[in-house]
């Protein structure tokens, strides 16, 4: 497993509009900013069923500080020691030639925290689930999904221990250590590349008092299901247009009070969570401000332009419009016109009332409420080239497969374990080379087994989202071209 | 990525031999001479010694000191003169490297042996010392070796090591040409046969006064690599060779590992986590290769893993080309055992098991009150193995109660 995976959190952040005079939990005012979309093309202009979300008030910020923030203060508190992170990734590839002395040395998504004892700690910012290397650069907001969560999270940061000599050193590991094997029975997944949040974020809620943030070493609440649901990371630059945060839109309100909840591995008190707080909506800011990448191969316009009248007859209505005529309606489509895998929306339904209940008692709930719908959000496409794989379970590999789903995979294999390669990304198809295992149990076996994508496991079902089954073969070529351009 | 790799140095035995090879290196300061010459203009990038974490420093430091006393206090004694200059280190910057090999046997007779020998190199001064004599104290070569009975038979005098002091009575060095170290009568020789991306055959001889044994290695060694250290792992090779004892010669067979380090080791005397291992032949059906995790506080999780790998062939010498590939023993669990050895703090038994190979097994440490011996940092000990299936291997268990500060003699 990668050093990365040391330190797994999720920051799924969000960012809108609008305007208040309520105050936050640090008793500030809540400045709030009116939103630069809106509900353009409204749910009049299809048949879809009418679940519009509306726009929430949001804290406004300072961008260049959230960046800052975001790759310089404790987003999480606890960590490694940094004597032995040096030690683990001496020659991190990616790092912020912004950052200064030893904290110029540390990964992109590694932190340089000092504990109350005065022990420099190596701890998670959200990069590691939100970023990711693309063709040999860093690309912030991009969802890492080529991360390895198939092993025991835990066993990782126990070896880690090997090289934390020193009681003061010892206990700041000790104490990062018990809260990821309290954690990781609920974040390991069957295949590498998707991702655990919605559980770490239980299993973290799960061991708190959500009025005073004590740790419990038992939990508190029934924990989440071992078998984790599967998310796919959605890009943060589609965050300016979402008016909810989630696959469900169940983050309402505030985004940057909801985004905390992920980062409150080692926040232990109100206090705590007052110092992040005082930053995320900087943050937040931050995030809204991040822009896709270009599509960085050739792109025939002629055919891209067919593409968008045909995005726009078939597309627009649940997922916007790009361009002069920016659009994004922030609609929730029902689970049985969809059709996708409903594990989210069951569990959310079922025994996760525990989590939304816990969330709406909680500290965060003073400007924020968690929703669920029994749905999910049709996200933005700005960028989408570059966020394979796609349903909310990273169950299908490429656009053309999403948009003819008789021929998508049941069993299907990463052909690769990162996004480095521009000659591994198929154009013609925009996403990552795979291989169709075609259902051949035996093929997906030993070496390289952890990438094998198993739509027949509960949570990773590549159904629904039919939508695109009648497109000619000439209109869904166009349509590829035209997401090119977004 | 780093488990191995950790773990190696969290397993050995060479902080317990050089503790012991500092002390007399002091002994030897008054009886050899400037033989022991470290000439500056090495070409070979090194670290310093402050490079280094803090234990190896302290070590580093006395050697060196050491060798200065021994320079400025030469002495007229005359010595063999039979090393060489020594080949260069692996790695620039990798002061230390060790060859660990482990070898379960079956002689003519059915009965069981276990072999451990581990040779470890350590760079003492920054620069290669030219080869003004045939002295050289750049680095020093340590061996500690064991031959032991496995099963209840009679107890065979095998017990046998050979220290670093060694060195300086200058029965050892080392031979890139040859690939070849010695220490005494101690020789480890290295034939590549064939090299390629995915073949790595190549053969290990291994000659003690009495033993000469063939390790074959047929498939590449797995690499773990960390910023700081880097170790290859063997799959199990096939082991052959013969054993004098008494006036008779033993005929053996069976199998081995062999594990390969360079690096700076990390402080493992002081570390928050400890790893024990364990190599287990578990006769025609597996071997087996373990590893665990474990708090030098004793809170937290225990975490085991473990790889398993079958041969195709049966019979004794069932290891070689057609051996499967490793896979992953996914719910492995291997506890600790009530009972110990004496007095002693580390336990006599282990539990193994693993529902999905229908493993349940029991390891007994073959060591008694008599040979135990002292108390170690690591105890690599020979098991037998009943149950579920039976069969031989090694466990090393981190000692993490009892020790003193200084490394008893």
């Amino acid at each position: 497993m990668k050093v990365s995976l040391l330190l797994m959190f999720v920051c799924v952040f969000i960012s809108a509009c609008q305007q208040s005079d309520e105050q936050d939990l640090n008793g500030k005012q809540v400045v709030v900013t009116t939103g630069a979309t809106d509900n353009a093309v409204s749910a009049e202009s299809s048949s879809l069923p009418t679940d519009l979300i509306p726009a929430s008030m949001q804290r406004a910020g300072d961008a260049v500080a959230g960046k800052h923030a975001l790759i310089n203060q404790p987003i999480v508190s606890c960590g490694i020691p940094l004597s032995a992170m040096k030690q683990l990734d001496a020659n991190p590839l990616y790092t912020f030639s912004e950052r200064e002395g030893e904290a110029a040395q540390l990964a992109y998504n590694l932190n340089l925290v000092e504990d109350e004892q005065g022990v420099q700690i190596a701890a998670s910012n959200c990069l590691t689930c939100h970023a990711a290397p693309l063709f040999g650069e860093l690309v912030i907001g991009l969802g890492n999904e080529f991360l390895d969560f198939t092993t025991n999270a835990s066993a990782v940061v126990e070896q880690s221990g090997a090289l934390v000599s020193g009681e003061s050193e010892t206990q700041a590991w000790e104490k990062f250590a018990n809260r990821i094997a309290a954690i990781a029975p609920y974040i390991q997944m069957q295949t590498a590349g998707v991702n655990p949040a919605n559980n770490l974020t239980f299993a973290l809620m799960a061991h708190r008092d959500p009025q005073n943030m004590q740790w419990h070493e038992e939990p508190l609440i029934k924990p989440p299901p071992q078998l984790a649901p599967p998310v796919s990371v959605p890009p943060w630059w589609r965050m300016k247009k979402k008016h909810a945060m989630f696959w469900m839109g169940e983050g309402r309100g505030d985004h940057a009070s909801i985004m905390m909840t992920a980062a409150i591995l080692c926040a232990d008190s109100k206090q705590d969570v007052q110092k992040l707080d005082a930053i995320a909506p900087d943050i937040r800011t931050y995030i809204e401000s991040i822009e896709p990448p270009v599509y960085p191969f050739e792109i025939d316009s002629t055919l891209a332009q067919q593409g968008k009248k045909v995005f726009e007859d078939t597309c627009s209505a649940c997922h916007g419009t790009y361009g002069e005529q920016v659009s994004y309606p922030n609609r929730i489509v029902p689970i049985d016109v969809v059709g996708t895998d409903p594990s989210l929306i069951e569990f959310a339904f079922g025994d996760g009332q525990a989590y939304v209940e816990w969330f709406n008692q909680s500290l965060f709930a003073e400007l924020a409420q968690v929703y669920p719908s029994k749905g999910y959000v049709a996200p933005p496409l700005d960028g989408i080239w570059a966020t394979a794989p796609f349903l909310h379970n990273g169950s299908v590999p490429t656009i053309r497969a999403l948009l003819n789903s008789p021929t998508r995979p049941s069993l299907w294999r990463h052909e690769v374990t990162d996004s480095a390669s521009k000659t591994q990304f198929n154009q013609s198809d925009l996403g990552w080379n795979f291989i169709d295992l075609a259902n051949n149990a035996e093929a997906s076996a030993g070496v390289g087994a952890a990438w094998v994508y198993d739509t027949r496991v509960k949570g990773y079902s590549n159904t629904g989202h039919q939508f695109g089954d009648g497109l000619s073969a000439a209109q869904r070529d166009a349509v590829i071209e035209y997401l090119k351009t977004l | 990525m780093v488990e191995v790799a950790l773990s190696f140095y969290g397993s050995n035995r060479f902080w317990h031999v050089l503790g012991r090879c500092k002390y007399r290196f002091c002994l030897l300061g008054a009886a050899t001479l400037a033989l022991t010459a470290c000439s500056e203009g090495g070409s070979q990038p090194t670290r310093n010694a402050a490079d280094y974490p803090d234990q190896f420093r302290q070590q580093a430091e006395v050697i060196a000191q050491g060798l200065k006393r021994l320079r400025e206090s030469p002495s007229t004694k005359d010595w063999l003169v039979d090393s060489s200059t020594p080949a260069a280190f692996v790695q620039p910057g990798a002061p230390f490297e060790t060859w660990l090999f482990l070898a379960l046997m079956r002689d003519q007779h059915g009965r069981r042996y276990a072999m451990q020998q581990r040779l470890a190199r350590l760079k003492v001064t920054d620069e290669r010392a030219e080869a003004i004599s045939q002295w050289n104290f750049s680095d020093v070569l340590a061996l500690d070796y064991r031959l032991e009975p496995v099963g209840g038979h009679s107890a065979i005098d095998t017990h046998t090591v050979q220290q670093a002091d060694r060195v300086a009575l200058s029965l050892a060095g080392t031979s890139a040409a040859q690939s070849k170290l010695w220490i005494g009568g101690f020789t480890t020789t290295k034939t590549t046969k064939k090299t390629t991306q995915r073949q790595c055959e190549a053969s290990y001889s291994i000659q003690t006064p009495q033993l000469n044994l063939l390790f074959e290695q047929f498939s590449c060694a797995s690499e773990q690599r960390a910023s700081t250290i880097l170790v290859t792992r063997s799959e199990s090779m096939r082991v052959s060779g013969e054993y004098r004892f008494q006036g008779r010669d033993l005929v053996l067979d069976g199998r081995g590992w062999l594990e390969r380090a360079w690096g700076v080791p990390p402080d493992t005397n002081q570390s928050a986590v400890v790893f024990d291992r364990a190599w287990l032949w578990l006769e025609d059906t597996a071997d087996i290769q373990l590893q665990r995790s474990r708090r030098r506080s004793g809170r937290g999780p225990m975490i085991s893993t473990g790889s398993v790998s079958k041969p195709s062939l049966s019979g004794r010498s069932d290891v070689g080309r057609d051996q499967t590939a490793p896979s992953t023993l996914t719910q492995v669990v291997f506890a600790d055992g009530a009972a110990q050895i004496g007095t002693h703090t580390f336990p006599s038994e282990f539990r193994l098991t693993e529902p999905s190979h229908a493993i349940d097994v029991v390891l007994t440490s073959t060591h008694t009150p008599e040979t135990a011996g002292g108390i170690e940092l690591n105890r690599l000990m020979a098991v037998a193995i009943e149950g579920s299936h039976t069969g031989v291997g090694f466990v090393s268990y981190a000692v993490t109660k009892g020790l003193t500060s200084d490394v008893p003699e």
